[in-house]
């Protein structure tokens, strides 16, 4: 099992490096190329001066793959800039006398024209040219508001999807059956931007009933370190599932028709498969055959379904984040590309490349875990 | 990787059912025409097909207006003798710009999942035929595309190559090709193993002629399902780009333009917003119906 | 209540008349009781909390409430004026030379920390400015960095002379031949410059950066342990809030301390969702869109909501480009010579961008309100006003030239392109060139080239967006070919500054303090490609004489640069650099339970830290 778990670990290597020359690619064909990596929108009316001072400084004649590499493993490993060592020393005294006259606010910007990269293998994307504040941070405070959303529609997704498709296949032809097929497809087909709008209309601002919108209800507290804080620092989530209801539902309708659906067709398989056909010839109840043989044999390959779930959700994201102000990556996203901020778009893909890639191991390792008939 | 091999085998096992012979067709399409369900939904996408296709000559004479033809003092009209559907916040008429809008959305689904069909299937054929390295290098590239949510992809692309329609059926097509690719490699790979092929390749056919004449018949099944199921996927991802101002220019009227419009209006003019969701759904609903339809009519084990 | 001064110029001396109405009411009440002041932001996080180097209009909403201003405006009459709230200036006056100016600071102000403010906090925020190691935007007030680069602004020296007195040499710069400045020539609108620099505690600031001032990059969110504003200590929750607190001691206030507890911008996706939460009462105060004006006055009226309407301090336009977009020039040349910069196939020609004005029609644009069963029409809904050229003499501009909007009449329009030649030879419904100024002045082979260009314009504004559409459809109607594309509006910019489009739709807010030069948009001096707003490269000797004139007029006397800037204007009109569109009408809505909101045309929050948001 460990060595399984090894091997694709290591086979998800090629997929990483593939995504980040990918962005790489993205960045450098960019309008305005790498230049405009660097804030300078219109490299064609900046001064000739001042572009080759860039390009010297940044070291952009180099090869591309010279590039890439100090891109992805930093500029002190594949060369160390001229100027980099005053710049270090001056920065560090800096920091020692500024904590003295700065208020409490926690909020840390960075450069754009910082010569010295660590490179992003060592999690340095950068500085956002929008925000000015590095994109590492930009994503963290954004990662959780996602992953909470995420991880309920999945929760949401399964729990509601796998029961009524096993009870549309145990009912088959029957109302429900029919009821809940037509709406998985309904649910499917409407422009989730649209079911989304209507719903806040409908339930927000009509009828009252629900938040309109945000993840949590607005508030600024002291927090314990004297720091200031916003409501999601402090509420825990089941005290504002409100909140997350109206999103959740629309980003989870595809998941529900798609689980249950596929529970529906898997469980009709194993019902007629000769084994279950089998124990109820020897005249075990429908119900226990049911529960203990077909729905635990149906359910194994739905682990399969967790990696492609979840760049589902992150994408769908973007959409219903955007609609109901949920603080996520999702907007963080068609703000960067709105605004061509270039780090925060490439830090936003690889991430959210390397948590797919995360979820299609797990959800394969899962898969092993439960199917007897695999073994390593 | 385990997963994508699991996946495909449980599609072929879905398709590996299939009796390669003249009765198969004869079968599904007796089949198809007891479904009415699926003969209903054929029937409205090939009215609003053929409205679509037909617009001009529709708007000249039958509506009499033109899809941008604006009367400013004659905005958010509710449906009326002259505009039957109302009019829009330019003044322009409604139904008009909803033929039109159908052709526009239907058009760009239409031609990009051809042109992402044509790259899936071709290439679908050629890796799974040849395996290798071939397969394991493209294997690795849809690995990667797949682990980006496509949607960020589409977004970052459209920004760069600006909003025309044409743009946005090559964004769509080169960037949907991937799932079709690996249905049509997973079935290329079981087929290239049957009696058949190989009988072929013994006497002699070209590799050529074995992937155009032999396998590609076999997996026609798969293409038309994946054509339907993916028109109306990417008539909702129209829909959505349109959402995030990442769509085409709002004097060409799609109906993902067209709903996203009128979301601003929708206290003064419902009728507006009503339209333009309700034909998206019910295009979308119909598709998705078709594709099932033929699922089941070509796949003897899911129906008994 | 208000503590506000008036002061008039007479002559070439200023006279300063005070008028100080005791300072507000007795203290009943506490500071910071007045409850939270909440706004939606469309827009997104900040992205600064530093006044030198922000950028943005959501960094500046921050900030500018932290920080005080050297000169600060008057709210009501829209100019700097000495002895404002928040503001440094006591009074100030000119040498004979008209470029020399004294200011004298108010000696009563301190930061937070009890600090005294003083002429150091402005010097030293000028002296990171200047030394060009920043990413600041402000550089554009001096004439030269410190490195001896020409900025194009006019404050070219400032000195301190005591704690509370600062000596400034500001003006028009006269440059040699090695750049160094030779002469400053006086100008009306030198002084406002000054005030783009903020100014900053500089006892934290220098204890924080010392003289490395591009560490400020490094460090954009630094905030000070000391401000001076009416709120203070920034908060930020990314893609939620912004939230500052009301300052306990702040004493420079409207009521002479702070009323509300918290202002807050609270992020909203977009204008409806932002309307619907304001009907909810989750926000304070909103800026009500263009087409929900109607709905929304009755509204107000059932429902008690207090609203308050004016001209908007800026226009929309189209912006003809009317030199060669295949090769765009800078106007001027190092020695300060006209370059030529060739003409725009279509719009460099003058009668074409007079009939341009013949077969728009902009008053169906701004259409008109409801009235009994008659629904309101056009896009604007009557809520708008016809920008008529640059200062029109709606909103708040001194200047009114007095001149009518050019009528809607497409068969004038069309006489007069066959003057110019453009006409349908060909009887395709199209206007082809015959003879038209490109085809005899530049390229005889234009000759039968349809009408065509691209136009323009931002997507994401509604209005624009609308007009854009209704401007493509009524030139089609004359046979005119208009390629129409919405792009984002950082593209746009982009492309716009690159001097290489036709035609673009866009706005421009006049700002404050209020000034009627319009040499930043039409002069050769300010056409830069990639950098200039003059980007239609519109250029006329006599507007340019006009513009030198009447910003050098002696003692800047207001009237008769008023009579000058109305010849200025008559030029604009008459040339049409630009197709002047439309003013919107700008509706302000506050909550029923908001007390002293009192908004002023331009100012709408002039008077937020006296605002109290009563409890239900």
């Amino acid at each position: 099992m460990t060595r399984h778990i090894i091997r694709r670990l290591l086979q998800a290597i090629p997929t990483l490096i593939g995504v980040t020359l990918l962005s790489y690619m993205i960045m450098s064909f960019a309008p305005g190329g790498p230049l405009s990596f660097l804030g300078i929108a219109n490299p064609q009316e900046t001064s000739a001066d001042v572009v080759a001072d860039l390009e010297q400084k940044f070291g952009l004649s180099d090869p591309w793959y010279i590039q890439y590499g100090r891109w992805l493993i930093g500029t002190d490993i594949i060369f160390r800039l001229p100027q980099s060592e005053t710049a270090a020393t001056q920065d560090d005294a800096a920091t020692t006398t500024r904590s003295t006259a700065r208020t409490s606010n926690s909020v840390q910007g960075c450069s754009v024209l910082a010569t010295e990269r660590q490179g992003i293998l060592r999690g340095d994307f950068g500085c956002s040219f929008k925000w000015r504040r590095p994109v590492v941070d930009l994503i963290a405070e954004r990662l959780p508001a996602t992953m909470e959303l995420g991880i309920a529609t999945l929760f949401v997704a399964l729990f509601l999807g796998v029961p009524i498709g096993l009870f549309a296949a145990v009912t088959r032809g029957s109302l429900f059956d029919n009821f809940t097929r037509v709406f998985a497809v309904v649910g499917n087909a409407v422009p989730s931007f649209w079911m989304g709008l209507m719903l806040l209309l409908l339930f927000a601002f009509t009828l009252d009933i629900l938040p309109s919108g945000g993840r949590c209800e607005r508030m600024r507290v002291r927090l314990e370190d004297g720091s200031s804080g916003g409501c999601a620092d402090v509420v825990p989530i089941y005290n504002r599932l409100e909140y997350l209801i109206l999103p959740v539902f629309v980003l989870s309708l595809s998941g529900i028709a798609g689980y249950s659906r596929y529970m529906r067709t898997s469980m009709l398989d194993t019902i007629n498969s000769d084994y279950v056909r089998t124990a109820r010839a020897k005249g075990l109840t429908s119900r226990s055959v049911w529960l203990n043989h077909a729905a635990r044999n149906a359910l194994i390959p739905l682990a399969t379904f967790l990696g492609p779930a979840l760049v589902g959700v992150i994408g769908g994201a973007a959409i219903t984040e955007t609609i109901f102000s949920w603080p996520g990556l999702g907007r963080l996203i068609v703000e960067a590309v709105t605004n061509r901020d270039y780090p925060v778009i490439m830090a936003s893909v690889i991430i959210s490349a390397l948590l797919t890639v995360i979820a299609y191991i797990i959800s394969d390792v899962l898969y092993a875990l439960f199917d007897p008939r695999i073994r390593f | 990787m385990a997963s994508d091999a699991t996946i495909a085998k449980l599609e072929m096992e879905e398709l590996d059912q299939h009796v390669q012979s003249r009765s198969h067709w004869q079968r599904a399409m007796y089949q198809l025409s007891h479904d009415y369900l699926t003969l209903l939904a054929l029937g409205v996408v090939v009215l609003l097909t053929l409205l679509a296709i037909f617009a001009p000559q529709i708007s000249t004479y039958v509506t009499g207006y033109r899809f941008d033809e604006e009367n400013l003092s004659r905005t958010f009209s509710p449906p009326s003798y002259e505009h039957a559907l109302g009019t829009d916040e330019q003044g322009r008429d409604h139904l008009t710009r909803l033929i039109w809008g159908g052709q526009v959305s239907l058009g760009i689904a239409f031609f990009a999942s051809i042109l992402s069909l044509t790259i899936g299937v071709t290439l679908g054929l050629f890796t799974g035929y040849y395996g290798g390295i071939v397969d394991d290098v493209m294997m690795w590239f849809i690995t990667t595309l797949n682990s980006i949510p496509s949607l960020f992809l589409l977004l970052i692309i459209s920004s760069v190559l600006g909003p025309s329609p044409v743009n946005l059926i090559l964004v769509l097509g080169f960037l949907g090709w991937t799932g079709t690719m690996r249905l049509v490699r997973g079935e290329t790979f079981t087929l290239r193993e049957r009696e058949f092929i190989v009988a072929a390749r013994a006497m002699g056919a070209s590799n050529a002629r074995i992937m155009a004449s032999h396998i590609l018949p076999n997996i026609i099944s798969i293409v038309i399902i994946t054509l339907a199921i993916d028109i109306g996927v990417l008539i909702l991802v129209e829909s959505g780009l349109s959402f995030l101002g990442f769509g085409i220019p709002s004097f060409i009227p799609s109906w993902g333009n067209m709903l996203t419009n009128a979301q601003a209006y929708f206290q003064r003019a419902p009728h507006l917003v009503v339209m333009p969701g309700l034909l998206i759904t019910i295009t979308v609903l119909c598709l998705y119906v078709i594709g099932d339809g033929l699922r089941d009519a070509f796949d003897p084990t899911v129906n008994d | 209540m208000k503590r506000f001064t008036h002061f008039l110029m007479v002559g070439a001396l200023l006279t300063l008349v005070m008028a100080l109405v005791g300072p507000a009411a007795a203290q009943d009440a506490e500071p910071n009781t007045g409850g939270v002041v909440i706004e939606g932001n469309i827009g997104s996080d900040p992205s600064s909390f530093n006044p030198l180097i922000g950028n943005d209009t959501t960094s500046s909403d921050i900030y500018g409430k932290m920080y005080p201003d050297i000169i600060a405006i008057n709210p009501e009459t829209l100019r700097s004026e000495p002895m404002q709230l928040g503001g440094l200036a006591e009074s100030w006056e000119y040498d004979e030379s008209g470029t020399v100016l004294t200011l004298y600071l108010r000696q009563d102000l301190v930061w937070s920390d009890g600090t005294p403010i003083t002429a150091d906090d402005w010097i030293w925020a000028a002296d990171a400015v200047r030394s060009g190691e920043t990413s600041s935007p402000r550089t554009s007030a001096f004439t030269t960095l410190a490195d001896g680069t020409q900025a194009g602004g006019f404050v070219d020296s400032y000195e301190k002379i005591d704690d509370f007195t600062i000596e400034f040499v500001l003006g028009q710069p006269i440059f040699d031949d090695e750049g160094n400045v030779t002469e400053i020539t006086p100008n009306c609108t030198a002084i406002d410059s000054i005030a783009d620099v903020a100014v900053v505690p500089s006892h934290l600031y220098d204890a924080a950066f010392g003289m490395d001032y591009a560490a400020m990059d490094s460090d954009p969110f630094f905030v000070p342990t000391a401000t001076f504003g009416p709120f203070t200590d920034p908060f930020f929750e990314a893609g939620v809030q912004v939230s500052m607190l009301g300052a306990p001691e702040y004493s420079d206030a409207v009521l002479g301390y702070v009323s509300p507890s918290e202002y807050v911008q609270l992020i909203v996706p977009d204008t409806t969702v932002e309307y619907e939460r304001f009907l909810a009462g989750e926000l304070t105060f909103i800026g009500v869109s263009a087409d929900r004006q109607n709905d929304f006055r009755e509204l107000a009226a059932e429902e008690g909501y207090q609203v308050f309407e004016s001209p908007q301090n800026g226009y929309t336009y189209v912006g003809w480009n009317v030199a060669d977009p295949a090769n765009p020039q800078p106007g001027l040349d190092e020695n300060g010579q006209l370059i030529d910069q060739g003409i725009h196939p279509v719009f460099g020609d003058v009668l074409v961008r007079q009939a341009m004005a013949y077969a728009i029609d902009t008053t169906s644009m701004i259409g008109t309100r409801p009235d009994g069963d008659t629904p309101a029409s056009g896009i604007l809904e009557g809520n708008g006003y016809q920008a008529v050229t640059h200062n029109s003499g709606e909103g708040v501009t001194f200047v009114d030239p007095g001149l009518d909007p050019y009528p809607f009449d497409q068969e004038k329009a069309l006489e007069m392109l066959a003057e110019a030649g453009w006409s349908d030879q060909d009887g395709d419904g199209q206007l082809e060139c015959n003879d038209c100024l490109y085809a005899r002045e530049v390229d005889p082979d234009y000759n039968g080239t349809p009408m065509s260009f691209s136009l323009t314009t931002n997507a994401g504004n509604d209005v624009r967006e609308r007009v854009g559409q209704t401007i493509r459809e009524q030139l089609g109607q004359i046979g005119i070919t208009v390629e129409y594309e919405a792009i984002d509006f950082g593209a746009l910019v982009d492309l716009l500054l690159s001097q290489t489009h036709d035609a673009i739709i866009i706005g421009w807010s006049l700002g404050l303090p209020f000034d009627p030069d319009g040499r930043w948009a039409f002069s050769a001096e300010s056409d830069i490609p990639g950098a200039g707003f003059a980007f239609t490269s519109y250029n006329n000797e006599e507007l340019n004489d006009l513009w030198q004139e009447a910003t050098t007029v002696p003692g800047c006397d207001p009237e008769a640069r008023v009579e000058l800037y109305q010849q200025a204007m008559q030029i604009l009109y008459e040339d049409q650099p630009y197709l002047w569109l439309v003013i919107n009408n700008v509706m302000a809505a506050a909550q029923p339970n908001v007390e002293n909101w009192d908004p002023l045309p331009a100012a709408n929050l002039w008077n937020m830290d006296a605002w109290r948001v009563l409890e239900d």
